[in-house]
């Protein structure tokens, strides 16, 4: 009876300490804490990512239909994709002609860097609802940076990306947030949705629009998991929904244009009538990526 | 004396409720937002709410902090919000009482909302987090809060399924 009292005492004394710890720890710097959560990551990876590999495949069957058969909504979902992918096709002629035109000048710009591609995998989820990141297989070593565009593939359209062949597939899901540590093979890629992810954008009016015009604007993860564009200049032309929204080419990060996705509503800005709110419908599912491509523009 | 069997059940049980929350946590979550339930806070809240010693605190600090590690929130945050659940839960959980499921709903809703809160207000000093979001992001913990709270009657049927954590279950708690 002894023996359990001491037992209760000891372990409500730990505890005390341990909340003291974590004072502390709440004191200390982020950079000195934040590569403790790539090390259990890690640890978990084996788990986690056979875990997501099974929810993966059975959200997968679950969404397919018979052979043979393909319904209305089906139909659109792929029509749209198609176009996407046109897009990101018509983006990339538009990158090579200037290529041409400055070739043809014997000019060397910084627009025309070249990228090389490191697939990594999804292993996991960040388990709070407050932030909407993934993590992967692929740490320093491969070359990830912070700062870097991911790119992702509708997993019906295959699941495993092969650069260069089919990176007009992929679309634009979000940023590596943080590169991980030396020797753990780990990054955080936070998606487009994230509370606080900025991007600048372009939008485009999309393919039943005869029209020539493009506005620039910032994408931002607004809460409640939304996707939203401020401050497009819309120079008389109006945006609307089914408008393509690309990220802008940025020499250090993605040498061409790529679709996030489409418009998926417009409104003026409640807080600001000048400006438009615009939400964003991404061209991929964020939550069931497989696979990710990151673009590394320093190799 | 600390029976190392103990230990053992609730690392296997923390551990397959981290797994489930990493692995699986945003492919089955609700709605377009995918919102997830927070598998790790039933189970400090029920291990708060069952057991009989008081080392379930310790295991709800350990939660915590795994949701810490397994989190972008700071480190420490999730450790001493658990911590504090976990301790209040546990010293008025005679208040509490019955023999029915509900309570164990209300104090996990109230709970994890709280605990959301909490995390996002230290993250607003340390972590980078907006308050202009704060909105957005209390609606998704509302709607988190009501989700994981009506997991707690299934976590529950499953711990009274499995041997007792750190002392014998109490009498009359929820589930028995």
């Amino acid at each position: 009876m002894a023996g359990k009292r001491r037992g209760q005492t000891n372990s409500k004394q730990v505890f005390a300490w341990l909340m003291v710890l974590s004072v502390v720890a709440l004191l200390l710097p982020r950079r000195l804490t934040d590569g403790l959560d790539f090390v259990l990551t890690s640890l978990l990876k084996p788990m986690t990512s056979v875990s997501r590999g099974w929810g993966l495949s059975v959200t997968k069957n679950l969404e397919l239909a018979k052979p043979g058969s393909v319904r209305a909504d089906q139909y659109r979902q792929l029509e749209e994709r198609a176009k996407r992918q046109r897009t990101n096709l018509l983006q990339e002629i538009r990158q090579l002609k200037e290529l041409n035109t400055a070739l043809t000048g014997l000019r060397q710009t910084f627009g025309m860097a070249q990228a090389s591609y490191i697939i990594a995998g999804v292993i996991g989820s960040d388990t709070s609802n407050a932030h909407r990141i993934e993590h992967l297989n692929q740490g320093v070593e491969a070359g990830v940076e912070a700062g870097q565009i991911v790119l992702g593939m509708d997993p019906r359209d295959g699941s495993n990306p092969s650069p260069g062949e089919s990176i007009s597939q992929m679309f634009v899901v979000g940023r590596i947030k943080q590169a991980g540590i030396k020797g753990v093979r780990n990054t955080k890629l936070e998606l487009l949705n994230n509370n606080g992810f900025r991007l600048p954008v372009v939008i485009e009016p999309g393919e039943g629009r005869r029209e020539d015009w493009r506005g620039q604007g910032v994408l931002e993860g607004n809460g409640m998991g939304r996707i939203v564009v401020k401050m497009v200049e819309i120079e008389g032309h109006t945006v609307q929904r089914g408008d393509v929204v690309l990220a802008c080419s940025d020499p250090r990060r993605l040498p061409v244009e790529m679709v996030i996705g489409s418009v998926g509503d417009c409104q003026a800005d409640r807080s600001n009538p000048l400006l438009w709110e615009i939400q964003v419908k991404p061209a991929v599912d964020l939550h069931q990526l497989d696979q990710v491509v990151i673009v590394n523009t320093k190799w | 004396m600390v029976k190392t069997g103990h230990w053992i059940s609730f690392g296997l049980m923390g551990l397959g409720a981290l797994v489930i929350q990493s692995g699986l946590g945003r492919l089955v979550g609700l709605g377009p937002q995918r919102i997830m339930p927070d598998l790790l806070l039933i189970l400090a809240v029920l291990m708060a709410f069952r057991c009989e010693d008081s080392r379930s605190l310790l295991g709800c600090w350990v939660l915590g902090l795994c949701k810490d590690l397994s989190s972008d929130a700071v480190l420490g945050s999730y450790a001493i919000c658990f911590g504090l659940l976990g301790v209040t839960v546990y010293f008025l959980r005679n208040w509490f009482y019955g023999n029915n499921w509900i309570s164990a709903m209300v104090v996990t809703f109230l709970g994890s909302f709280l605990v959301e809160q909490s995390v996002y207000l230290i993250g607003t000093f340390k972590g980078g987090l907006s308050w202009e979001l704060w909105g957005g992001s209390s609606m998704e913990m509302l709607f988190s809060a009501g989700f994981t709270a009506a997991l707690a009657p299934y976590g529950q049927w499953i711990l009274s399924k499995l041997p007792g954590l750190w002392g014998r279950q109490l009498k009359g708690a929820p589930g028995e």
